[in-house]
Order: structure tokens, then sequence, then C-alpha cells
């Protein structure tokens, strides 16, 4: 009984996966690129070797406020995507040549990848971008800040 | 009906058994269920606390008091924040029972502790994060551990959430958090560590081995999988195990109930059903004991109908076919009866044997004839119990009676005869026959009947004894002694044989006077005397009364003349004494010599016969040689054969002639002329053949009685036709007397004619009439009453006596010519007819002399006083015709 209970259910979920993938999948068109050229893509484990690496590695938390409240990566600065230009970077990078990370909430965010255009845009040579960002930062049990 | 029981008792069980295994597995599947969600809860409680501590030590090093005494190592200041801060959340919280904080630099040296005496706790967890690397180090590690009193929970938190810079270890005391258990499960429960130390107990917590209750254990690990917690939770299942019971109870009622009902149901289907089979027991048990008994198919379905259908037409075929074997039986018993009967009443013995020769059967006939019983012989081989010999009952082989199938292949029986020794030394003559008994192909047995012919045979030799031997004399009769004569002439050559035949003279003398006893005794012991006086080997015969015969083989005449001589001188000599009376016989012979290429039979009797005659009619004892040449005419008149056929036909075509010779008389002269008459057969040339030549072939052929007749018809014609005044005499033979129906011949005669009867004369001789005394008497006196006269003819021939004249009342006697021819020269024959002349005149008869041939003897006979005189010197015979003629000599004696 259990066995076929169990059973009803997993094909009931298989069943339900089935209708809704494509509803999913359209919603995924806004994926992140799996990289952005003239930035490196980096994982959390690449992420906390540059903090180790660089005393000065900027950290830019690309999303908005309302997801940041919720916890951030240690260190970070927010600065939203939108808002990401030459001048406002500035204000958060010294250098053109300090190191600086880009991320947002996941892959499915596309506000790490434009912050990370606009600093490469504006001339700056040491970007990261770790694509996975707070997503794959929980889900891999790293500690977050939460204020 | 048992299997039913059975199977419902095995149900029963088997709900019994099941339902107590279910209940079993029920309760385990109940308990791994419950441990499921034991260890689920527990599970859910763990991370709870992983959760809140996790928090709480994020929470705590976030705050600047802490960030800045851990930036600068200030360790009193720590550990003065840690105590803070843990009386803050001990005091407030109570969300866990916070046991120690503890902060390690990178290198997990431990900075500062809010309980002083906790250091070195969870070594497992601190050895397993000293072991990360990297990024790695950045995640949180919890367990839970050991403690010396009880069970925590730790979490090791990193401090620094990017770049590291230390730990936090948060411990609490997990069995605070743990017994939240009892009321998410509703039941008790027990906490304890690996020790068996108790934790917590709800209070109505109980260790119980009732099977209402199940206790769930499960245990927890900590990072190495070491077992550091057990956690016990009792399930109350009474209410369940009762539903089970109740359900079993249920079930095992319903099968026994539905059980019984359908035992009940069963039989009374069975027993409806089946009650014809009953019946059908019933009748085959009665049909063993010989009683037909039909089944009703009654309420028996078509499937049970139809055997039963079937069966009754077996009890019909069977009964059908019983009555047959009954009848067939009974028909066989009565055939075996009848048979047996047949069998046993039967005058032959049957004896049956198998094909090994052992004796199956004897009937009584064949246990009489070996004298020895059938019990006594059964299954014995027949062939050597049964003391046979063929042919000869002392030489003969031992008689065969198994044959081999060869023997039988060509024939149905074989027979023969063969001699039977039996025990008691008596030899019995058995006539025998034996048949096989066939099994369709091959011989499985025999048939024996035989027959004890042993009297028979003895019969039969005596009968053909008797048939080839005169009774009286011993010797060998007339057909005999033809036989032996036929034996003589096969057996051939050239060699000189004689048959001689002797007829007793004088013989009638002795049978008339002292009767045929005397004549017996006579005859056995002239018998006796012949057979001295013939050789070893001749054949001596009696062919008829006083007639003998003898055959003399190997013999010549001169040789046979010498013994028939002595035999004659034998005979004469020969006295035979009877009552004080001797007499004496002659005999006449005849031979014949022959050899076997001469004659035939027929002609040597023939001429024996007719030598025989001759002899005798030359007078007594003399002895005749048969001379082809000088006797042939009279043997050729004597031929008897000859004679029957030609007097068959002169008495069909009158070829006889009646003749007359005159009887004169000499003393008173009579009116009436009286005549003899004779008879003349008319031979085929006109020549006339006296009786003398064919009388005694006709006595012979039993003619003489027809030639009588013809006579006297003829004499009594030839009256009536010429109405002469004579008186005829009419010569009688012996046969005569005996022809019982002359009488009326003569009457009817006498009237037809209207004769009278005063001129005829009837003559009978006096040896016929003596040998038929009563007869003659008879005749003579009824002729009389009608007015014939009688003559008794040739008195003083046969017998000489004048005894019977007394009781024969003839008118006249007539003297025989033997004593009258030679009167003048034979003084005896002269006192003979003068005795006898006498005689007649004393008994009232007048005299008749015959044979008077001279004129002389005509005077004698007047001197003597005889009336009549007949002869030649009287008249010659003549034709009848010639009565009344001149030229016959008619002489009236006056």
């Amino acid at each position: 009984m259990k066995f076929i209970v169990r059973t009803s259910c997993f094909v009931a979920g298989i069943l339900t996966v089935c209708v809704f993938l494509p509803v999913y999948a359209g919603k995924s068109m806004v994926k992140a690129p799996d990289h952005i050229a003239g930035v490196i893509t980096v994982d959390a484990e690449a992420l906390i070797s540059l903090a180790d690496e660089f005393e000065n590695l900027v950290i830019i938390d690309s999303r908005i406020s309302d997801d940041r409240k919720n916890g951030y990566i240690e260190g970070s600065i927010s600065l939203l995507g939108s808002e990401t230009r030459c001048q406002t970077l500035a204000q958060i990078v010294p250098s053109r040549m300090t190191p600086t990370v880009f991320y947002c909430n996941g892959i499915n965010c596309g506000r790490s990848v434009r912050g990370a255009k606009a600093a490469l845009s504006c001339g700056y040579k040491r970007l990261w971008w770790f694509r996975g960002g707070i997503e794959e930062w929980k889900l891999k049990g790293y500690p977050l800040v939460i204020e | 009906m048992m299997v039913i029981m059975v199977v419902g008792v095995v149900a029963a069980v088997v709900e019994f058994i099941t339902t107590t295994i279910y209940q079993r597995q029920a309760n385990q599947h109940q308990l791994e269920g419950f441990e499921s969600i034991l260890k689920i809860r527990a599970d859910g409680i763990v991370q709870e606390l992983l959760q809140l501590q996790g928090a709480q030590a994020l929470k705590l090093q976030q705050e600047k008091s802490f960030r800045q005494a851990f930036t600068k190592k200030d360790r009193e200041n720590l550990h003065l924040w840690l105590q803070q801060s843990f009386n803050r959340y001990f005091a407030t919280a109570h969300i866990v029972d916070l046991h120690n904080i503890v902060i390690y630099d990178k290198s997990l040296n431990q900075v500062a502790a809010a309980e002083a005496d906790s250091t070195g706790t969870c070594s497992a967890l601190l050895q397993a994060a000293a072991v990360r690397k990297g990024g790695e180090r950045l995640k949180t590690l919890s367990t839970l551990c050991r403690g010396s009193q009880s069970s925590h929970f730790a979490v090791l938190a990193p401090i620094g959430g990017l770049r590291l810079q230390g730990y936090i270890l948060v411990i609490s005391n997990v069995a605070y958090k743990l017994k939240a258990l009892e009321s998410q499960l509703g039941a008790p429960v027990l906490i304890e560590t690996m020790d068996h130390v108790v934790e917590y107990q709800s209070q109505d917590w109980r260790n119980t081995d009732d099977p209402n209750f199940l206790i769930a254990a499960v245990q927890l690990n900590d990072i190495k999988g070491v077992p550091v917690v057990r956690l016990k939770a009792l399930m109350d299942q009474s209410a369940l195990g009762r539903q089970l019971v109740q359900t079993r109870n249920m079930i095992l009622g319903l099968v026994f109930a539905s059980l019984i009902l359908l035992l009940v149901l069963v039989y009374f289907w069975l027993k409806r059903t089946f009650q014809p089979l009953g019946q059908l027991q019933i009748a085959s048990q009665k049909m063993i004991e010989g009683v037909f008994t039909r089944v009703e198919t009654g309420a028996a379905q078509s499937e049970l109908a139809m055997p039963i259908l079937a069966f009754n037409k077996m009890v019909e075929s069977l009964e059908e076919q019983t009555r047959e074997k009954t009848q067939a039986e009974q028909l066989l018993k009565k055939e075996k009866e009848f048979s047996d009967i047949t069998l046993a009443s039967i005058i032959n013995g049957v004896i049956t044997f198998d094909a090994g020769g052992r004796i199956q059967y004897m009937n009584p006939k064949a246990e009489e004839i070996f004298g020895r019983s059938f019990d006594e012989l059964r299954g014995l081989p027949v062939s050597r119990t049964l003391n046979l010999r063929s042919n000869d009952p002392f030489c003969g082989r031992p008689l065969e009676l198994t044959r081999p199938a060869e023997f039988w292949r060509n024939r149905k029986m074989f027979q023969g005869h063969a001699f039977l020794h039996k025990e008691n030394g008596e030899i019995l003559e058995l006539e025998y026959a034996s048949t096989p008994m066939h099994d369709g192909t091959k011989v499985i047995g025999a048939v024996l009947i035989f027959q004890d012919v042993t009297q028979d045979r003895e019969l039969r030799r005596q009968l053909a004894y008797e048939a080839s031997h005169d009774a009286l004399t011993g010797l060998v009769n007339r057909y005999e002694f033809e036989r032996q004569l036929n034996t003589v002439l096969q057996g051939g050559g050239t060699g000189q044989h004689v048959l001689a035949f002797m007829d007793l003279d004088q013989f009638k003398v002795v049978n008339d006077t002292c009767g045929h006893e005397a004549g017996d005794m006579l005859l056995q012991q002239l018998t006796g005397q012949l057979r001295q006086s013939i050789r070893r080997g001749d054949t001596l015969a009696r062919l008829g009364g006083d007639e003998f015969g003898i055959i003399f083989q190997n013999c010549d005449e001169e040789h046979a003349l010498r013994i028939v001589g002595k035999i004659r001188d034998m005979v004469k000599q020969f006295r035979f004494v009877w009552d004080d009376k001797v007499f004496s016989v002659g005999v006449s012979v005849g031979l014949c010599c022959f050899s076997a290429d001469t004659l035939s039979i027929p002609e040597i009797l023939s001429q024996a016969d007719t030598a025989c005659y001759l002899a005798k009619s030359q007078g007594s004892n003399l002895i005749h040689v048969f001379r082809p040449e000088a006797d042939n005419d009279s043997h050729a008149l004597r031929g008897s054969m000859h004679w029957m056929s030609r007097l068959h036909k002169a008495l069909e075509n009158d070829r006889f002639e009646l003749f007359v010779q005159p009887i004169e008389a000499l003393r008173a002269p009579t009116i009436v002329r009286h005549y003899e008459v004779l008879l003349r057969y008319v031979d085929d040339d006109g020549g006339y053949i006296s009786p003398g030549l064919f009388f005694p072939a006709a006595e012979r052929y039993n003619l003489a009685a027809d030639i009588d007749r013809w006579v006297i018809r003829h004499t009594l014609q030839w009256m009536e036709a010429n109405e002469q005044e004579v008186m005829l005499s009419i010569n009688l033979s012996g046969c005569s007397i005996y022809d019982s129906g002359l009488l009326a011949f003569i009457r009817q005669q006498f009237r037809e004619t209207g004769v009278a009867a005063e001129l005829v004369c009837f003559e009978i001789t006096e040896t016929a009439a003596v040998a038929n005394m009563k007869k003659a008497q008879e005749l003579i006196s009824e002729l009389q009453h009608d007015g014939c006269k009688f003559s008794l003819d040739d008195f003083g021939s046969g017998l000489s006596s004048f005894f019977y004249l007394r009781h024969l009342a003839v008118d006249y006697l007539k003297i025989d010519g033997q004593f009258v021819k030679d009167i003048l020269s034979n003084p005896q024959d002269f006192a003979m007819v003068k005795a006898f002349n006498d005689v007649g005149h004393a008994l009232n008869m007048k005299t008749i002399a015959e044979f008077v041939e001279h004129r002389m003897t005509r005077h004698a006979l007047n001197e003597i006083g005889v009336d009549f005189a007949q002869g030649w010197a009287i008249g010659k015979p003549q034709a009848i015709a010639n009565i009344g003629c001149r030229q016959f000599p008619q002489r009236l004696i006056g």
C-alpha cells in the first residue's frame, strides 16, 4: 500500500513537473549568460579564494535593497545593476585596477551581469562575476550577513 | 464431506495463523512507521536546534562589543560578553537550554568560553572542522555529542562571512528540546544516553512486554556516526489488537458457520443425489446373490440417470443371458444326463482318454468288462492299464491305443478285435473301435468303444459248426460237403478223387415201426461205424435222412471200391436192437470218379446220385460205379435241374399223357372194368418217359402234388367226356397227402365233371400212408364218405408189417410186385403173398397183385385167392384213349 502510494506520488510529481516545465522555461528567458566577455566568472569557492588573495577586493551586490535585507555576503557593497555607472563605481572602487566582484541573486538574475558589463565599459580591468550569486552561496552553506 | 470438513478446518487454521501473522506484521509495520515518525520528528527537532543555534551564533558575532573584543583578542571581555549573552539567552528565551558558548580563533584554539569547565567538549566536531580547507571552513558544522551528564547538540559557526576569523561554538542540552516529542507524538517518551542514563522520561512511561504496547526506539548519531542518544516512544496498540482479534474471531465464526452450513447442504445434496447410487450398490449386491433388480432413476440427474439406465440395461441383458445360460445349462444337463444314461445303459463299454492316454471316463459297462472301477483307473495310462492283446490272446502284441497325431491324419477311426486278460484269469474277446477327439486342430484324446464278443464269437463258431454239421451225427452236412468238394476241385491238379453216395435200405422200417427216436439212434450208431471205415482225410457227410456221402480225396476207383465194399459189408452185418427187436439195414452205394479238371460239382453230385439210384434200383446192398457211356441217359433224365423246368413246362403245356393198365378181377367177375391210371411224360421226340425217371425230381421240387392234381383233373375230364363205365385208380403221391387243399379240389372236380365217385379209386403207397398216418386216415375217411374207393399201394415193400393195416380202412390192398413176380419160383414170396392176401381178406379188403407177368402167375394167384391181378400178363399200359378200342384187350372176367 505504501509502495503504491509512493509510486502514485512519484508519478504525480513527474506529471506535474512535465506540465509546468514549459512555463518555467519561458520564465528563464532572462537567464544570465554563461560568461561575460572580459569578465572572469567565478563560483563561491573561487570568491572566497579571491577574498583571501586580495585584501582590497571589492564585492558589489547588484541586487535591490529588499533582497539584500534577507542577507548578503560579508563585506559586499550594495550597488544596483541599473545604477552601476562609471561614476557610482568610482565612489566604491578605488581604481580601475582594483579587483572587483559582482553578484546578485543567482543565475536568473541579470543585475550583476549588467553591473559587470558597466564596470567593464568603464574601463575596470580586474573584474569577476560570481554567477551563482546568493543562491549558490546559501545553497553551499556559506554564512550571510543579516542586519 | 470429510474433505469439506478438512478444508474448512484448514481454512480456519490458516485464517487464524494468517491473522496472527498479519497482526504481527501490522504491529511490525506500525512499529516501523512509528519509529520513522519518531526519527523524523527527532531529526526535525535537531534541525530546529541547528537553525536556532546557528542563528544565535551569527547574531552574537555581529554585535559590536564582541567584534571589538574578538578583534583585539580581549579574552576577558570576550568571556564577560559570552557570559552575558549566555545568561541573557538562558534566562529569557528558554527556546533552547544553552549549555555553553565557546569562541575559537581560525586555528580552532579556544579564545573564550561561557562555561569555563566545558572546554574540550564535542571534540569530534572540532576534529571534523579542523580538517576542512578553503571555503569549506566558512560552512556551519553541527553534531550531537556526548556530554558528561547529558547529551548535547553543538553548532560550530564561522566568525566572518567571507574571510574566516574564528569560530563560535554553541552547545545546548538536546534532551530539553527532544522532550517536545512527547506532546508532538502524544505518546510517552524516554530519552537516554547510550549508557542508559535517563535524560528524560514521561510520567506515564513504562517498560512493558505487553504486545498491546509497542516501543519504538531510534538512535541519534554524532558527526562520525557514533550513537549518542537513544529515543524511545511507547505506543498503545491495545485498541488495534482488540480490533484485530475481534475481526479474526468474526471471520473464524463466519468460516465455521459457513462450513457447517456447507456440510449440511452437501450432506443433504449428496444424500439426495447419490441415493440411486446406494440403490445401485444394493442392486449389485443382490445381483451377486443372483437376484436381478432394476434401479429407479428417481430424482437422479441425467449424469446419474445415464449409468443407472445403463445398469438397468446391463441387468436386463444379464438376466436374459442368465436365463438363456440357465436354459442352456439345463438343456446341457439334460443332454449330459441323457448321454450319461445312454453311455451307462448301452451295452458297449466306453472309455475316453486324453492325448497322453490317461483315462478320463469309463462307463459302467466298461467297468464291468474290465472288472475294475473307474475311480481306481482314473488318470492311469490306458495302454498299460488295460491288458489288451491283438489277434491272439497269448502271442498277440499288446494293443497300443494311444496313437500319435500323424496316425489320425488320414483316418477317422481304427478298429479291430483284441483279447483282454482280466485279473481273475478270465480271457475276454473284445471288438473295439477307437475314434479320435479333435479340438479344432489337434487331437486331444480318443474314445474307445468296445464290446465283449466272447459269447458272440462262441455262438458264431457254434452256429458255423451247426451250419456245417449235422446235429444228429456230428458229421458234416450237405452244405459243408459240397463246400469241401469245391475245395477239392479248387485244389486243382490231376489227382483222382472219388465221390460216394450211400442210401440206406430198410431204414424206414426202423423209423416207422419204432419211431424216429430209434431211427436217430440207428443213424448215430451206424455213423460211428462209418467213421472207422474211412481213411483219415476223407470226408464223411450226412446228406439227408438216410443218405450219406464220402469224398475220397486222392483215391483211385479200385481203392474206393475196396473201402466202400468194406462199408457195405459192415452195414450188412450191422444189427440194431430196439425194444427187443433186432433190425438189419442195407446200403446202396453210387460212386463217381473225378479229377479237378474233368467235372463240375453239379455233374459230380448228379453222377453219384444217379449211380446210387441205379444201385438201389438194382437191389439192396449194391455198389454202382457211374460209367458215363452207359449211364448217361438215365443220368440225364434224372438230372434234377433238368427235370424241374421240363416238369413246369409239362404242367403248363399238358406235356403229360394218361396211360391206363387194366386190373383184372380173378375171382368174382365185375361189370365195371378197372384200370390203374398211369402217367407218361411226352418228350420232344414224342417218346414216353415213365414217372420213375422224373417223379423223384418232381417230389424234390414240390411238383408232385401239382402233377397229382393234373392227373385227377384230366382223368375225371376224360371220364366225363367218354362216359365209359370204367373204374379208374388214380395214384396219390406222399406229397399230396400233405396237400390240405386236395380234398376240396377233388370234390370240386367231381362236381364239375359229374363223374360218380364210386368209379374212382385212389391209390396211396404204404410208405406215404404210414408216414402221414393221421392225414392219410382223414383223407381216406372223407373220400370214402363221398363214395370213392381207396387202395394201399406197394404193400409189403416198405414195412412188411400188418400193424398199420388195422388203422387204414382201405378198400383194396395192392401187394407189392417184388413179391409177386417170383411167386412161382420162390416159395417164400408165395407164402408172403398168401399171407398178405389172408390178412387183407381178414380186414375186409380186396387184394390186388402187381407185376403179373406170366399167365402161370395169374393162375397161382387165383389159387391163393387174390381178388385182382395187374401186370403185363393181364394188360400192358396203353394210352387212355384206347379204352373201348378193339386193340385194347378188353376182357370181362366172368
